[in-house]
């Protein structure tokens, strides 16, 4: 009888069986993959840091070490909306890297990265410049691991080289970069790197980011739906 | 699993009206497993075998799905990484390439000339070299870089290299043997053999899902739920998925680990039978020919093939033996093989092998273990420090499993890193729970968990040995790579399904969260890796 008319219940009583049957699972399943999506939508309305201005670049090899490491270059040109520096060091497990820039003695920006990068430069945040400062005078320091560290720059003369913390002089410039954020958004640069990403693949053309996008939101659409339908 | 006796597990507090509703769902259900089973008895009773297409239809709905999304996955991952930016790449590919078109393995060549004239115009064309490790310099953007390499595709250059696959030299080549498929499949544009061969990782991830998932149902009966869900987390774990979008033995070598882990599986919970230790010897040896590092693995499965054959002789007699001495025959025979061919051909027994060995005992074996052991763990007094300044295993392995994709080089910020170690802890946390609250059954099954935890030793062994092999030879040890631990995938899945249960009521809650910080990550590495290379 009480199945008679828990089934017989019109329109109303389906709903609430799809209703009961919407635990905490299913909410948090829910709502994780509504964060998900604002999360991203969110980080994409942040900009691509972007190369301003360029000390010194160069591939040659300055130096290496395997011990702790202080080393400053002065006559740096810092830009305006400055957010992060670029120096040129490789290791395979990268060591923590403290890095300070001055002005007439005084820190007018400084930021550290911690260990573990793996390429053959290194990105330092550092705290946001408004205007541009000169000259400057920029010090990184290294807490070397037991990671061979290699330095790159460019050969110049004793005069303009870095130096180290004791006064001995490098071979040259240690290779510096300088990167700001970009005045667009990832939103705004989507068409660009839509285009970007049909550039040297085997298939060709925009159609090519909304290839990926498609068979992204396929599997997030099936990984979903298997969820909410296996959660308990 | 079905919805319906996936609901009977549930414990809510549901109405008269839905219980029944429940009820007569499961009476159905029932009643058509048993229909399947008298069908599959039936098959048995007349000698019939079970066809492949019963097989796959006896497949669970879920496994399927699973196993698509992990071929989506893949899919993304191999368009969104450009060609050759893969671990290795360009020396896999020459690898397929030599063995293609002369049918020869490579081999080491005096002259060094490096890959064929047709790769090698291709990378230039890509600017594979500038771009690999300098995360500042972005993939080929311009139309006249897209023009001068589709020039470079179409030059029709010589596909035959100097007989040198760079570091996969080595390798052994069932994988690539394999791969020779789609790169006859794409003749005429090496692009299009890349993709297609980078396909083919995808599918191979999609079979190491399905077992992933065959695994989990067999270990883990009690929560087949928590099972499909560990399933699906591991079907968009981002490594993994990046790992199969690109062109690397390693794609087997997870498939081969997940089989022969649900056959050791099957065999410790139900028996060892002649038709299930063939298969179990031929995986074994299909491992050994797909990549080396499957000798870490080996270790622990020979070894619980002799704890599955003392329980069977203990328990059947002598005769029960024949099963797991088949399985290590068989799975033995690519080794034997293997020396014996050196041995006639006046070469060191071991091949390339021996150069490894040699330069592990210039130093000795405390040395090695030492190293090996700080590769994982802080180091202890007395041992010489080899990792100053490093804490391997938040540095090496968790932060790079978090995330590091393309050529070592595209890495989140550190932020991320520590942020990961909030849900990681807890799902040890859960996990640990659970097996403390098990552990009567544990004690139980203690001879499959010595195997399991062996297989896993061994694998670390292996790659400490690697590591401590190119730190003796080149001072550079700790390029190690957390993707060489991915042949232990069936186990994440297993404790992601002891972590759910682990929290009690909250269990299936649990499970979706665990869930979403997965897609979440497999959605931030893409988007990641986009960044880097077309940002």
């Amino acid at each position: 009888m009480t199945e008679h008319l828990s089934d017989a219940g019109g329109g109303k009583a389906p709903d609430q069986r799809r209703l009961r049957s919407i635990g905490p699972a299913r909410v948090t399943l829910a709502l994780g993959a509504v964060l998900t999506i604002a999360a991203v939508a969110l980080t994409l309305t942040g900009s691509p840091l972007r190369v301003v201005s360029v000390g010194a670049k160069s591939q040659q090899t300055l130096g290496s070490t395997t011990t702790d490491t202080t080393l400053c270059q002065s006559g740096e040109s810092l830009p305006g909306g400055l957010s992060g520096i670029r120096l040129g060091l490789e290791g395979p497990v990268g060591p923590p890297v403290l890095l300070r820039a001055f002005s007439q003695g005084r820190v007018i920006t400084e930021g550290s990265r911690a260990p573990n990068w793996t390429d053959s430069s290194v990105t330092i945040p550092v705290k946001p410049l408004q205007h541009s400062v000169k000259p400057v005078k920029l010090c990184f320091y290294v807490n070397a691991n037991s990671e061979l560290l290699k330095l790159y720059g460019v050969h110049t003369t004793a005069q303009e080289a870095a130096r180290g913390k004791s006064g001995q002089v490098l071979p040259g410039r240690f290779s510096v970069e300088y990167l700001a954020p970009s005045n667009e958004s990832w939103w705004s640069r989507a068409f660009s790197v839509a285009r970007h990403m049909g550039v040297g693949h085997a298939i060709t053309g925009t159609w090519v980011a909304l290839l990926v996008a498609v068979i992204v939101a396929a599997a997030a659409s099936l990984i979903l739906s298997l969820a909410w339908k296996e959660l308990p | 699993m079905s919805k319906a006796s996936t609901r009977s597990t549930s414990t809510g507090k549901s109405s008269v009206g839905s219980r029944s509703f429940q009820r007569r769902r499961e009476t159905k259900q029932t009643r058509l497993s048993q229909r399947r089973a008298t069908r599959r008895r039936a098959l048995v009773r007349t000698g019939a075998t079970i066809d492949l297409r019963d097989l796959l239809l006896r497949v669970p709905v879920a496994a399927w799905m699973c196993a698509l999304v992990a071929l989506l996955n893949g899919a993304a991952w191999s368009i969104i990484t450009p060609p050759f930016q893969g671990r290795d790449e360009p020396a896999h590919f020459a690898y397929v390439q030599q063995l293609a078109e002369t049918g020869t393995l490579p081999h080491e060549s005096v002259e060094h000339q490096g890959f064929s004239p047709e790769e090698t115009r291709v990378l230039e064309g890509l600017h594979q070299e500038e771009i690999k490790l300098s995360p500042e310099i972005p993939a080929i953007s311009s139309t006249a870089e897209q023009r001068t390499l589709d020039q470079d595709v179409n030059e029709n250059l010589s596909a035959l290299g100097s007989g040198e696959a760079g570091v996969a030299t080595a390798e052994p080549p069932l994988y690539y043997a394999l791969e020779t498929v789609p790169y006859a499949l794409g003749a005429g544009n090496i692009l299009t053999q890349l993709e297609l061969m980078r396909l083919t990782g995808a599918l191979l991830a999609a079979i190491t899902t399905l077992l992933v998932f065959f695994f989990l149902r067999e270990i883990l009966p009690r929560a087949p739920w928590a099972c499909t869900i560990a399933t699906a987390c591991i079907a968009i774990q981002p490594l993994f998925g990046f790992m199969s979008g690109t062109l690397n033995p390693d794609n087997m070598l997870y498939t081969v680990s997940a089989a022969v882990f649900l056959c050791l599986a099957r065999a410790f919970r139900r028996e060892l039978s002649i038709r299930l230790a063939i298969l179990t010897g031929v995986l074994i040896a299909a491992g050994f020919i797909t990549k080396l590092n499957f000798i870490g693995l080996a270790a622990g499965v020979f070894l619980g093939l002799g704890l599955l054959g003392v329980r069977e002789v203990r328990s059947r007699g002598r005769n029960a033996a024949r099963a797991p001495a088949i399985a290590a025959g068989i799975g033995a025979s690519p080794v034997a093989l293997y020396l014996v061919v050196n041995s006639l051909s006046n070469h060191p027994a071991l091949g390339s092998v021996v150069s490894d060995l040699s330069t592990l005992t210039n130093k000795g074996a405390f040395h090695e273990i030492s190293y090996i052991w700080q590769l994982y763990l802080p180091r202890l007094p007395g041992m010489t420090h080899y990792f100053a300044g490093i804490g391997t295993f938040r540095d090496i392995w968790f932060d790079r499993f978090v995330g590091l994709y393309g050529w070592l080089d595209t890495e989140f910020p550190n932020w991320v890193d520590n942020l990961a170690l909030i849900p990681a802890i807890a799902v040890a946390a859960l996990c640990f729970k659970t097996l403390v609250v098990s552990r009567h059954a544990l004690r139980e099954r203690l001879g499959e968990l010595v195997t399991y935890a062996s297989m896993s030793i061994g694998v670390l062994v292996m790659v400490g040995v690697a590591s401590y092999a190119s730190h003796n030879a080149n001072g550079v040890g700790a390029f190690d790579d957390p993707r060489y631990l991915l042949p232990m995938l069936p186990l994440l899945g297993a404790v992601l399904v002891l972590a759910a249960r682990g929290a009690g009521r909250w269990a299936s809650t649990t499970a979706a969260a665990i869930l979403i910080i997965f897609f979440a990550h497999d959605i931030f590495s893409q988007l990641q890796v986009i960044a880097r290379y077309y940002g």
